[in-house]
């Protein structure tokens, strides 16, 4: 096993992946920008090295200084966590071209992969069902118009070489696609530095399905079930829960048995997702393959009994899956939800600032994977994600109680969050039905406003503090120091006789 | 005796009186007409508990320099304190002044490009500079018609609400006031 691993990450993510390396007793390695100097995860490794200026390309995307620092401190490995250099094949392959095991899989597999219409055409040879669509990019309009046509509109334009929900339009009439195909172009040109698109099939209130799967370097691979990730704002996951009550025993294993056919596809190891959309008719689509751990983890953790982190570097270390297909089993209902520093009563803008408190959810089956504390600066260089709340418990509705339960508890205060909104979802009706689909929040939520609260106790609270404001806690510390004599203190007590 | 508070609440004043009563943390509080009974059974750094009216209510609270952090039941409310609640009001979030002269971004952010020169002529509404903030990029316009006076920042440049970063000279509109001194209001 490895003996010294650099993560090359930053936030929960990276504060995640430290507590597994000492658990397994393997030193840790913390690269950290000048603005994430007092981060958890800074704090939290064994070491930490330095990249220097906050932008997000001299420091979490710089691979030369990320290498170098794993060079400098004795690293053995790098695990490179979700978003940044996760599923750059450059990354990976420089990672291994400097002596270092890169946890995740190779750079070919990534490459295959994350070109969104070769994938396609990879699977669609591989007999799983993909999204009607084009496996080719093309840019000439009246091509794009035609296959439009014939696969029926609304279509979807999206980006060959993007992903993340980034560079996608949807299309719903014919004369709206040429011009709506140039713009398309042009964003992905932007944002990934590639302009060829492609389109797909618009399904009406999918459901966003996607399958863990798990391999290893000695040809064994399996699928951890599947998480619904259905509620989304512009394509951003806000909440996640496994199993989905879309997935029966039976499609369960057509889904896994697709999952486990794509990742074969290409020869991967390590831990990788493969998302598909599934329609009202209960049919599923493959839509992409992420090659890395996903944000929402936490929920096949919670239902299948593992740590996919451990798993990850044994697997990168030359282990063998410790289990085939059979032995898997999940247990009970889990549910995720993702608190970001944006303003949902402000149109979702970013909400940066200095957070005052944070106090965290606690409790049976609850986990909250946090980069939180006192005092934080939300630095305004990079993803805005600051936590994520995990509930796992026997049924959905018992894991909907402890969720609405643990976000009342979860405190966070000097910026604005979602959380509010986050617990009006989980006491809305069509979420305890489970009718979640890929719009629900512009079909229920699109309006939605805080509750009010009762003005006479916010401001009656608000004046007691100001009238007779809390003692520090210096000061209180003191008195109880000068008045406590250890006989009052004793409480009762006897001699063994 | 009895101590008096202006409670900013959103767009809202609350004038709470507070009146303590004979035993030690009872009070009377009245806001308008209305009259509550208040027992404080907790005070500390981070949590209130007090009971108003008979119903125990629990709230998280932090201390910022403008206001209170207040969360009852899971839902967060900032309450700025009285003498700083009006300052807030006026400078307002859509990154202009009172005035409209003064480009300034609403929350802190990086500048990533600039649309105009000093000496062009701008329309209200006109896209001035682009800023991003946690991969948002938001567009400051011009809040009135006028020139570009300076250009106070560059590409690249991490900037905070209250960094000028435009400035205008507006046009004179027929009838209207044309520059910020005329308003009569000090900026804070």
């Amino acid at each position: 096993m490895f003996k010294r691993v650099l993560v090359a990450n930053r936030g929960e993510i990276a504060l995640r992946i430290m507590r597994t390396l000492r658990e397994m007793a393997i030193e840790s390695v913390a690269v950290y920008s000048d603005v994430d100097r007092e981060a958890l995860h800074t704090c939290f490794a064994d070491r930490a090295v330095c990249l220097g200026d906050p932008t997000p390309s001299q420091s979490y995307l710089n691979i030369g200084a990320i290498i170098a620092a794993a060079k400098a401190t004795g690293a053995e490995a790098i695990h490179p966590g979700y978003g940044f250099l996760s599923e750059n094949p450059d990354f990976a392959e420089q990672v291994v071209a400097a002596g270092l095991v890169f946890i995740g899989p190779s750079a070919s597999a990534m490459r295959a992969l994350g070109d969104k219409t070769a994938a396609r055409k990879l699977m669609g040879a591989r007999g799983v069902p993909v999204i009607p669509g084009m496996d080719d990019p093309e840019s000439d309009p009246a091509i794009l118009s035609e296959r439009a046509q014939q696969i029926g509109y609304p279509v979807m334009l999206k980006a060959v070489a993007g992903g993340g929900g980034k560079g996608m339009r949807v299309v719903t009439r014919p004369e709206d696609l040429a011009e709506a195909a140039i713009l398309a172009s042009q964003e992905a040109q932007a944002a990934f530095g590639n302009g060829a698109i492609f389109l797909e099939k618009v399904l009406t209130r999918p459901r966003h399905i996607e399958i863990q799967i798990l391999a290893d370097a000695h040809g064994h691979t399996v699928h951890l079930f599947e998480r619904e990730c259905s509620i989304q704002r512009r394509h951003q996951k806000i909440i996640e829960e496994t199993p989905s009550v879309a997935v029966d025993a039976e499609l369960r294993k057509r889904m896994g048995d697709a999952a486990v056919k794509a990742a074969q596809a290409v020869g991967y190891v390590n831990a990788g997702t493969v998302e598909f959309l599934v329609d009202a008719q209960k049919n599923f689509y493959f839509l992409e393959v992420n090659t890395r751990l996903q944000v929402e983890h936490p929920i096949t953790e919670a239902i299948c009994g593992v740590d996919l982190v451990r798993l990850q570097l044994e697997v990168a270390a030359g282990k063998n899956l410790p289990w085939a297909q059979e032995d898997l089993v999940s247990r009970g209902h889990a549910i995720e939800c993702r608190i970001y520093a944006e303003d949902p009563n402000n149109g979702f803008m970013p909400s940066p600032g200095r957070v005052l408190r944070a106090e965290a959810p606690m409790g049976p089956g609850v986990r909250y994977d946090s980069s939180l504390f006192s005092g934080l600066d939300v630095p305004v260089q990079y993803d805005p994600i600051l936590s994520k709340l995990i509930v796992h418990a026997e049924d959905r509705s018992a894991a909907i109680a402890r969720m609405r339960r643990a976000l009342e508890e979860c405190v966070v205060l000097g910026i604005k969050t979602p959380i509010e909104m986050l617990m009006d979802i989980m006491d809305s009706a069509p979420f305890h039905k489970g009718e979640t689909h890929t719009g629900f929040l512009d079909e229920h939520f699109a309006d939605w406003r805080p509750s009010s609260l009762p003005d006479h106790v916010i401001a009656i609270a608000d004046a007691l503090w100001q009238l007779q404001p809390p003692q520090t806690a210096d000061a209180g510390l003191s008195k109880s120091v000068s008045t406590q004599s250890p006989w009052t203190s004793l409480g009762a007590w006897r001699l063994e006789s | 005796m009895s101590h008096n508070y202006a409670i900013h609440i959103d767009d809202r004043v609350l004038e709470v009186e507070l009146e303590p009563d004979a035993e030690p943390s009872r009070f009377q509080a009245r806001i308008g007409d209305v009259s509550h009974s208040i027992e404080k059974l907790c005070m500390s750094a981070e949590r209130i508990q007090i009971r108003v009216d008979e119903e125990v209510q629990t709230l998280a609270v932090a201390h910022a320099p403008d206001g209170l952090w207040l969360d009852l039941r899971g839902r967060t409310r900032f309450v700025p304190f009285a003498e700083r609640a009006s300052r807030r009001a006026r400078k307002g979030s859509t990154g202009t002044n009172a005035d409209n002269t003064l480009v300034t971004p609403a929350t802190p952010s990086v500048v990533t490009r600039i649309l105009v020169e000093v000496g062009d002529d701008v329309v209200e509404g006109q896209g001035l500079v682009v800023v991003s903030a946690m991969k948002m990029e938001v567009t400051l316009k011009a809040g009135c018609a006028g020139k570009v006076m300076t250009v106070g920042t560059e590409v690249g440049a991490k900037v905070s609400p209250g960094d000028i970063l435009i400035s205008l000279q507006p046009t004179a509109v027929a009838g209207g006031a044309s520059s910020s001194s005329a308003s009569g209001e000090a900026n804070p």
